[in-house]
């Protein structure tokens, strides 16, 4: 039977590694506006009105390929692509459409190109995706040599960061040198900065989805590496060819190996290591249902002699099942659970301190692809939050008695539908709403403060409720295209956090504390507003934006002076509550393909707060604040063989209270503050460079050398600034402490593959 | 151990083992100014008097530190048993106490009157807590040198909220600093405290004072300590909130102090 209407849908897949493609077209040869592009699953679903028989599947750095159809009915199409010959010598797989950028809704996204971070030149050769995206606009480090990052003016813990699904509570070693994440295993990543869809929610500025690698289902493939500071090793292959495959990515630090060798007997005998797995199986059960199974075991162990100790890391673990309900319907179903943890012992007082957040989850994401034109998403989330914060656990409780702080638990609920339609070819729009409810359930304890004096705690049972609080999240993007290379876009949403990181340093450390919202503590929200305008170039050659936000922030939090934050039962009247506004404007030149690639990126912004005891309730410059912020990366292919990058950055230095006096007290000179965050810190610049050779490359073997030097001018950026008095008392003065002048490291890759059986790609 | 201290100790650590190169630098900082402040120091215990308040004015951070006292000022100490006291300047800025007894359990009130305006603490003196024992032990800091040092163990009395303050005198040289505890976690535990000095040789001799010190004065000093060390410092740096009204720097501080003299073995 021949149908005037039918539906094609199938999945899309690399043909060398039988990766899903995330992203790829399909559409309607010689008929514009009859399209789609995978999902995060590479399923895609096509409602042709016409009879044609003539398919294209695009991706960019694959070979095109065109499907003929036999018939004109629902079928379903798996098509495998090649990637380009042409590229096949030195591939770069660009995750990405080539003029996405211009033709979807999404603003204020940034689809990061795993492959081409691995040529930015990083700190000690660790090749890291947290840092790459602080190089993009409107995205800011938190400090020299740290994953940590502020997107659009917001602190670090109102970014979500999403591993296989599983959110990700303290995504940095190290005191923050190096993200939690292994280059290795990351398949795909995706930073939105504020205007996310309806199906993500929790966090106020960011999210930034990390997809990990499903494994080679055609061939065993083993790489690995040797750096400066770590070694990492990965293994991959199908379990059952073309049906199932698994990864499995290891990565160790040896810092202490360098301890060892120290000639300071006190050194010698401390740890410093962290470790980090990733593994990932999967599993297709006839056509229309898979299973993944992903997870993360980190952790991080120092030991400082006997003195003292601390170990924290991340357990992840997501079990998804793909059903495909039928050629237009397709569904996710996740369980996820995720663990933070740290002990933090301290020998001299004879004390363990110890801290968990916990969650479990279940989630469903429903596709529903209605026509060509129209598609919906919907779904649920549903998350038991446990919090037991720092315990003390003595083990000699003559001296120190043990201290249980309160276990609190909350219970986090949201439910999504959204629909992206594209109207008269031109127009692509994306609206949807979230409902996120939130309440701290039993059994635990809450806490009023009617006045500064009097705190009156109050049981909560097993089953009980404190203040549920419900929240609609309205989210839209527009898009509209001109031209078929240039797109204006704007988009609104409102965004709500019901966890909240209290941070009393200017880094922010794995231990600091996390709280959930009560009656006391009300959900953080923001409202944000984008515009933008996109312009392609040169067959997407170059790639040309300007975006400007605006967001309002409720119920930021910040506390009160001399606050005690650990160990205390009541930390909530510690808080101070506040409201924040950020604003700017990001400009964004990219060279996307050829032997010169790289990008200009410029943001000029400002992000503000006011709290009622701070500066007389005056704005302030909070410390997310940093008016202009220069990236530039240049990467240039000398050869199929060689090639060397460069990065270079520049940003105002950071917001921060400096003395604006001295005075005697106690035969000591002491510095007089001001209103906070009236000064600045120097501004910082670097530059970076590295180069990498490729030494062979075979069908089943390859390595390649990697050298890179951070710093290169050896400028002393200003880590932190003490205020001193000099060696004979007279006079008082400033003194910056740097971390890393030139920072030379190299690293060696190899990688080798053991094909079971040879197979042609459709 | 503070989480500053530690966070500071991991940074050593590593950057010692990776790089080497972390080193610090005197850097022209563009700073504002503030106008002059007063400052009050004032003391008082039960040992025997007289006690002094010292008055002085804030400078500008890059001014040189020839801080010099605030002279004829009018400062009175009084208590709640009835006696008044009106300090004697001694020299400029230095305030001496004529006849008043610190009593411990009574409260005090410092006036001062500097100036045109006139400033006022109050300060309720707590019961002493004795010494129990001094512990002199042998410690090897990070740098791998080889210290005696010592700490001093303290029943703390139970059902109470007790603040502590240590210092110590080494021959003659008095400790800098405020080191202070409280009983929050350990309410009648026993507990050791650092003495602030060490590096003591054979024969040094070692008096330890331990202050029983209000509530107020704790969280003045707590506040205080919290910005004296920047590296890894709170976010946001801020004088302590004031103790006396109107709002002037320093404090007014009214203990008991038991002590302590050993001779290093």
């Amino acid at each position: 039977m021949t149908l005037s209407r039918f539906t094609i849908s199938g999945t899309i897949k690399d043909a060398k590694t039988g990766e899903e493609l995330i992203g790829a077209t399909v559409f309607l040869k010689d008929t514009a506006g009859i399209g789609t592009t995978t999902n995060a699953y590479g399923f895609y679903s096509l409602t042709i009105p016409t009879p044609k028989h003539e398919i294209a599947v695009k991706y960019v750095g694959y070979d095109d390929f065109t499907i003929t159809l036999d018939s004109l009915k629902n079928q379903t199409i798996n098509v495998s692509l090649l990637p380009s010959s042409k590229n096949l010598k030195e591939v770069e797989i660009k995750a990405k459409k080539s003029n996405e950028n211009i033709t979807t809704a999404q603003v204020s996204a940034i689809k990061l190109d795993v492959k081409q971070l691995e040529k930015i030149p990083v700190l000690f050769g660790e090749k890291d995706l947290l840092k790459t995206i602080q190089l993009l606009p409107g995205v800011q480090p938190a400090s020299e040599g740290n994953s940590g990052f502020y997107v659009r003016g917001s602190s670090n813990d109102q970014n979500l960061i999403l591993l296989d699904e599983a959110p990700v509570y303290s995504a940095s070693h190290l005191l923050g040198f190096f993200s939690v994440f292994n280059n290795d295993a990351i398949k795909d990543a995706v930073l939105y900065k504020g205007n996310m869809p309806a199906e993500y929610g929790g966090r106020l500025a960011s999210v930034l989805d990390i997809k990990m690698k499903e494994g080679n289902s055609k061939e065993y493939v083993i790489g690995g590496g040797i750096g400066l500071i770590s070694s990492r090793l990965n293994i991959e292959g199908p379990i059952v060819q073309d049906k199932g495959s698994f990864i499995v990515t290891a990565r160790r630090t040896y810092a202490d190996l360098f301890l060892k060798l120290s000639k300071k007997e006190q050194l010698k005998k401390s740890i410093l290591y962290f470790y980090d797995i990733n593994a990932k199986a999967n599993y297709r059960i006839g056509k229309r249902d898979r299973i993944f199974l992903s997870g993360y075991f980190g952790q991080d162990k120092f030991g400082f002699q006997d003195r003292f100790s601390i170990i924290y890391g991340n357990a992840t673990a997501t079990l998804r099942w793909n059903h495909i309900f039928s050629d237009k319907l397709f569904s996710n179903t996740s369980f996820i659970f995720n663990d933070f943890n740290y002990t933090i012992g301290i020998t001299v007082a004879s004390i363990d301190v110890k801290s968990v957040i916990r969650d479990f989850s279940l989630k469903e994401d429903l596709d529903y692809y209605l026509n060509s034109h129209n598609k919906l998403k919907f779904g649920f989330l549903s998350t038991f939050h446990t919090i037991v914060p720092g315990q003390v656990i003595s083990q000699d409780t003559s001296r120190i008695g043990n201290i249980f702080l309160t276990k609190n638990y909350g219970w986090e609920n949201a439910v999504y539908a959204q629909h992206e339609v594209s109207l008269w070819n031109k127009v692509n729009i994306n609206y949807g709403v979230r409902l996120s409810i939130f309440s701290q359930v039993g059994p635990s304890k809450y806490f009023k403060f009617p006045n500064e004096e009097t705190i009156d705690t109050f049981n909560l049972k097993l089953g009980q409720f404190n203040k549920t609080y419900f929240n609609a999240e309205p989210r839209v993007s527009i898009s509209y295209n001109f031209y078929p290379n240039m797109s204006f876009k704007t988009a609104y949403s409102r965004n709500v956090q019901n966890l909240h990181q209290l941070s009393t340093t200017t880094t922010s450390f794995p231990t600091d504390r996390w709280v959930m919202t009560t009656n006391n503590v009300k959900p953080q929200i923001a409202d944000q507003v984008s515009a933008g305008y996109f312009v392609n170039f040169h067959k997407d050659m170059f790639q040309v934006s300007v975006e400007g936000y605006y967001k309002w922030m409720q119920n930021q939090i910040d506390y009160k002076n001399g606050a005690t934050l650990r160990a205390n039962e009541t930390v909530e009247n510690q808080l101070l509550f506040g409201v924040g506004r950020a604003y700017g404007a990001e400009f964004f030149f990219k060279k996307a393909t050829g032997k010169f690639t790289g990008w200009v990126s410029y943001t000029f912004s400002r992000s503000e707060r006011k709290f009622p005891t701070v500066n007389r309730e005056t704005w302030f410059p909070s410390r997310y604040d940093r008016t202009h912020d220069l990236s530039i990366v240049l990467m240039y292919d000398i050869t199929p063989r060689i090639n060397v990058s460069a990065t270079w950055v520049y940003y105002t230095g950071i917001a921060s209270t400096f003395p604006s006096g001295k005075y005697f007290l106690n035969g000591q000179i002491v510095p007089y503050y001001g209103d906070r965050n009236q000064d600045r810190f120097p501004a910082y610049h670097r530059l970076d460079i590295g180069a990498t050779f490729v030494l062979k490359k075979r069908k089943t073997w390859e390595h390649d050398l990697n050298i890179s030097v951070y710093n290169l001018y050896a400028r002393k950026n200003a880590y932190s600034i003490d205020f001193k008095t000099d060696d004979n008392g007279n006079t008082t003065y400033a003194e910056k402490s740097y971390l890393f002048r030139i920072v030379p490291s190299i690293t060696y890759n190899f990688k080798f593959s053991i094909s079971p059986a040879k197979r042609k790609a459709k | 151990m503070r989480m500053q201290n530690m966070i500071r100790t991991i940074l050593m650590v590593f950057v010692a083992s990776m790089v080497s190169t972390s080193c610090t630098e005197k850097i022209n900082l563009k700073l504002k100014n503030s106008t002059p402040l007063l400052t009050i120091e004032g003391n008082l215990s039960d040992r025997s008097g007289p006690y002094y308040v010292i008055l002085s004015k804030s400078r500008l951070y890059y001014e040189n530190n020839s801080f010099t006292g605030l002279p004829s000022a009018q400062v009175v100490i009084s208590d709640d048993a009835g006696n008044n006291d009106t300090l004697t300047e001694v020299v400029a800025g230095l305030y001496s106490t004529n006849f008043i007894q610190g009593t411990f359990g009574r409260t005090y009130h410092l006036k001062v009157t500097a100036e045109g305006k006139t400033y006022e603490s109050y300060c309720k003196m707590p019961t002493p807590v004795d010494i129990d024992s001094i512990d002199i032990t042998t410690e090897t800091d990070f740098k791998g040198n080889v210290k005696k040092r010592a700490n001093i163990l303290v029943r703390d009395p139970a059902g109470v909220p007790n603040q502590y303050r240590v210092t110590s005198l080494l021959n003659d040289t008095a400790s800098t600093g405020f080191h202070i505890h409280i009983d929050r976690l350990w309410d009648g535990k026993l507990r050791s405290f650092n003495v602030p000095q060490s590096d003591f040789k054979t024969g040094d001799t070692l008096k330890i004072d331990l202050q029983s010190i209000d509530e107020h004065v704790y969280t003045y000093f707590s506040e205080f300590n919290q910005n004296q060390n920047n590296f890894g410092a709170p976010a946001a740096p801020a004088n302590p909130d004031a103790v006396f009204t109107p709002a002037a720097l320093g404090y007014f501080s009214a203990h008991s102090i038991k002590s302590k003299t050993i001779v290093i073995p």
